[in-house]
């Protein structure tokens, strides 16, 4: 079940004259650190997030963890990008959509050919191409150990893992992260929904809630507390 | 926690929340200026206090014949003569409120008869007012789409009033008189039997004595009543008469117009209307919009809030992010991340 974003409010809102230089929101970033430090902040080494759907901000809340990782605890950092099913990283970040974890996942390349670097201390592993058998890519990379070599090259993971709801595997597969992130878009999934996609994971994950705004006048939040 | 969500809808979706009762202020006066212009007509009765019955000394004449005058409006015959009479009948007007508007955006098929007078007498209902005023004036107001018509209602139905109240006081009358006549003839022939039985009693037995004859003072006293019972009745004879020959001069019915109906010459103020109008289009705007805040506030049923997710997972969320307005930082592939402006660069 996707829905559509009720606002796209990114990580990501431009990049620099040549156009392949992303640009990460300030306050994005301000507004992880806290985030940040609750899922281990300099500690962390590895972190899978996921959502109950599609367009909760899952992406953007990973992408901004891992350029934190770099910018505020100077420690290497890679995002990857399981979420096969709907690859969006690559064409967000500029980044070539081809090779990635898929095409490693078959042993069609190496691990240093799918790494593709974004930052100083920040690299990316886009999906790649599943081909007609997402989750066989899946399972094959985390058999090979996909997470284990990553972790041995940088200080921290970042999975970008698919949703829990509307993917067969999301549950199963986001029950393989010890240290998970549950993201929840605010004023956009459904309540039962959310419940329905925290219940299916066996491990409590920690919950961030994205994308919160007020639409009260501060006058009237003051009044009303 | 739901007035803190209606508040969020509110101001979510203000143009969705307020549209109903914008649009309903602006429906209502658009309604308002459609309806044709009204005028007013009226017309002054004095009544008499002979006017009353003999039961109603208590009441002003006043009170009492504007009670008649709405009872009268009660009835069918009453009103259809009053529309007859004053031609609204003939006259096709146009009904009040909305299916007024509607009837002149879309034409309907012609009223049968029947319908056609119902709809006269409606109208009579809806643009009569009757009003008794000080202890013996009644004002018969009219107000109506057609000044002609408002003027021509008041006085038809003021005249058909009198007419018909006079009437019946005629009928009233007459038939006192008609009673009191037969009385009168029964008496006399009561009278006449009682004399024809004394004079052949007298004739069968001319020795007797009054004193002594119990048979003949019978007789005499059944006489003496049958007169004294015509010498009773005679007066009210006499009196019943006078009264129905008053009833019938035209200056005694007890009823003076004061003030017959003229055409009014420019319709009535539109300040009242408009203010009422627009005072209900903005109620029932309001009721609207207040469902619509509740019905968007109860579909929506995402997570808002901290407490929400919190009181939803059991568990408190470990971070807040708030919804990010762009204040870009640049990344560069080659060096450090730096507070960087998009406009900066360029």
């Amino acid at each position: 079940m996707a829905v559509k974003p009720v606002a796209k409010v990114s990580v990501l809102v431009g990049t620099d004259q040549d156009g392949a230089n992303p640009n990460v929101a300030a306050a994005m970033l301000d507004a992880c650190r806290a985030p940040s430090l609750a899922v281990g902040g300099p500690q962390m080494r590895e972190l899978g997030v996921t959502s109950s759907i599609y367009g909760e901000g899952r992406t953007s809340i990973a992408l901004a963890l891992a350029v934190l990782q770099s910018q505020d605890y100077g420690r290497t950092a890679v995002l990857v990008e399981m979420s096969v099913e709907a690859p969006a990283l690559a064409q967000r970040l500029h980044l070539a959509p081809a090779p990635g974890l898929c095409e490693w996942a078959y042993d069609e390349v190496s691990l240093d050919q799918v790494m593709q670097p974004l930052q100083e201390g920040v690299s990316v592993v886009v999906a790649g191409n599943p081909g007609q058998t997402p989750a066989r890519a899946i399972s094959e990379s985390l058999r090979r150990g996909l997470i284990g070599q990553l972790g041995k090259r940088f200080d921290s993971v970042i999975i970008d893992l698919p949703p829990v709801s509307g993917i067969p595997w999301g549950a199963a597969l986001a029950s393989e992260f010890a240290n998970l992130l549950f993201v929840v878009r605010s004023g956009v999934t459904p309540a039962s929904t959310v419940r329905k996609a925290y219940a299916a994971i066996p491990t409590p994950p920690k919950v961030l809630l994205n994308s919160t705004s007020s639409s009260l006048p501060g006058w009237l939040r003051r009044l009303i507390g | 926690m739901l007035l803190i969500r209606l508040a969020e809808t509110f101001y979510r979706h203000p143009f969705l929340v307020l549209g109903p009762l914008v649009f309903s202020v602006v429906l209502s006066g658009f309604l308002i200026l459609l309806e044709p212009r009204q005028y007013e007509a009226v017309a002054v009765l004095k009544a008499a206090r002979t006017t009353l019955e003999d039961s109603q000394t208590r009441q002003s004449p006043s009170d009492v014949i504007a009670d008649l005058m709405l009872a009268d409006l009660g009835t069918r015959s009453f009103p259809l003569t009053v529309a007859e009479k004053s031609g609204l009948l003939a006259a096709d007007l146009p009904q009040p409120g909305i299916y007024g508007v509607i009837e002149r955006i879309v034409p309907h098929a012609p009223d049968s008869q029947s319908e056609h007078e119902e709809h006269a007498i409606k109208a009579i209902h809806a643009a009569i007012k009757v009003d008794a005023i000080g202890p013996d004036t009644i004002h018969v107001t009219v107000v109506t789409t057609d000044p002609s018509l408002a003027a021509g209602i008041a006085n038809a139905m003021m005249h058909q009033f009198v007419e018909t109240e006079v009437g019946t006081r005629r009928l009233k009358a007459q038939n006192k008189v008609a009673l009191f006549k037969d009385m009168v003839n029964q008496q006399e022939t009561a009278l006449t039997i009682a004399e024809k039985n004394l004079r052949d009693y007298v004739a069968a037995n001319p020795g007797q004595r009054t004193a002594e004859d119990t048979t003949l003072r019978r007789l005499q006293r059944e006489m003496d009543l049958a007169k004294s019972s015509i010498e009773r009745t005679l007066p009210l004879l006499n009196e019943a008469q006078l009264r129905s020959a008053e009833i019938d001069r035209p200056d005694q019915s007890g009823f003076t117009v004061i003030d017959e109906a003229t055409v009014p010459y420019r319709p009535m103020g539109r300040l009242k209307t408009i203010g009422l109008g627009l005072g209900a289009g903005a109620v029932l705007g309001l009721v609207i919009s207040a469902l619509v805040l509740f019905v968007f506030t109860v579909a929506d049923s995402s997570v808002r809030r901290e407490e929400e997710l919190e009181r939803l997972l059991g568990a408190k969320p470990a971070g807040v992010v708030p919804a990010v307005k762009a204040t870009p930082r640049v990344v560069s592939r080659n060096g450090l991340a730096r507070l960087w402006p998009l406009s900066r660069g360029r």
